[in-house]
């Protein structure tokens, strides 16, 4: 059987790591494994602080830190 | 805070104090929606949200786009007997359509490789009107004498593409960065290279306009080459006009002295600060190879390996 997913405009992720995953399954990266780690980070560190799950990171932010 | 690399026990990573990058965290916009943008597979008819739906041209992407989208660019096949093929468009981001991100996706996450971008004819291949673009992973290629990428404002905020625009990972094959008088533009990690024959020089030019200032420019972990064994045709970085202060320019990596015979000409910057920087001349003359006005210079290296004061 197979599953058929229906995405509605902006259901590719909430999240840029989100978006990301789902990018490597049909046309590859636009991150290295570092800066997807980073962003997790930084996304788990925004929901903490302020509530949301939805936000975009670009790599240029996740590149410094260390 | 924990030490790069040690994983919490919610199986994160942890890194050091991420407090201070939550600045430009783009936070809670629940309009922001991914678009794709695929010249092999696309339609420009086609709505753009998803990969099997994408838009052909990165400008259909745009005008499909709204504040805070971020448009996702496949690259294109490579052709034997051609080469890599090219995207070949000149879009402009309007005004209105402010925040959005432009992202390359590269499989070998170098720019020269995977969305390679180029005018259409004698023009520019990027005209920003909009604040906030974010650009990543995209390989700019010129042989023409129009700007590469213009960043344009006015003065009387009906165009602002020079306020807040960001660059990372990105290479500029040929020709320049146009920034107009604005605030707030990043570049980082982006491969500056000129035309093959030293003709085009790929850099960075600002320049003020409708008396407006240009204000904290900064420059960070860039490379500045010029052609296939020749000498850039003119100064990688030029700073002309008006009001232009708060530069700053760090570890950056600057190749063969261009030959107009200055690497950086800055003739009316305040403040601002050259840091951190390896020259490749030996024997870099602070005043002959660089023209910095009110910019202080630390920590810098030349060609010979000795400290520049």
């Amino acid at each position: 059987m197979a599953n058929i997913i229906i995405r509605k405009p902006g259901n590719f992720g909430k999240t840029r790591s989100e978006q990301e995953q789902n990018l490597r399954k049909e046309w590859g990266p636009t991150l290295s494994d570092e800066h997807l780690d980073k962003i997790k980070f930084i996304e788990k560190r925004a929901k903490e602080a302020v509530g949301s799950d939805r936000n975009f990171i670009g790599a240029i932010d996740a590149d410094k830190i260390k | 805070m924990f030490a790069k690399g040690r994983r919490g026990t919610d199986g994160y990573l942890e890194y050091n104090d991420p407090i201070r990058f939550m600045g430009p965290v783009q936070f809670s916009n629940p309009w922001r929606k991914p678009l794709f943008v695929d010249a092999v597979s696309g339609a420009d008819g086609a709505s753009g949200f998803s990969p099997a739906a994408a838009k052909k041209t990165i400008q259909a992407g745009v005008t499909a786009g709204a504040r805070g989208d971020a448009i996702y660019i496949r690259p294109q096949l490579y052709t034997l007997g051609t080469g890599f093929a090219r995207y070949t468009e000149d879009v402009i981001v309007p005004l209105l359509t402010n925040d959005l991100s432009i992202i390359g996706v590269t499989n070998t996450l170098n720019p020269e490789f995977g969305v390679r971008w180029k005018p259409s004819g004698n023009t520019t291949p990027l005209t920003v009107n909009a604040p906030g673009l974010h650009l990543e992973n995209i390989g700019f290629f010129s042989e023409v004498a129009y700007r590469m990428i213009k960043l344009e404002n006015d003065g009387n905020a009906t165009k602002v593409g020079s306020c807040g625009f960001t660059m990372f990972n990105c290479a500029v094959k040929g020709n320049t960065i146009q920034i107009d008088s604005g605030d707030g533009v990043r570049l980082r990690k982006v491969y500056f290279h000129a035309m093959y024959d030293g003709s085009l020089t790929g850099g960075i030019i600002g320049v003020t306009t409708g008396g407006s200032a240009l204000r904290r420019l900064t420059i960070e972990d860039c490379f500045f080459f010029g052609g296939n064994g020749v000498a850039a045709a003119t100064a990688f970085i030029t700073l002309t006009g008006g009001t232009i202060t708060e530069t700053a320019i760090t570890r950056c990596n600057f190749g063969a002295v261009p030959q107009s015979g200055k690497y950086i000409l800055n003739t009316n910057v305040t403040g601002g600060i050259l840091s951190n920087s390896f020259f490749g001349k030996a024997a870099l003359s602070r005043t002959a190879d660089l023209t910095l006005s009110g910019m202080i210079m630390a920590g810098c290296f030349d060609g010979s390996g000795a400290f520049v004061a």
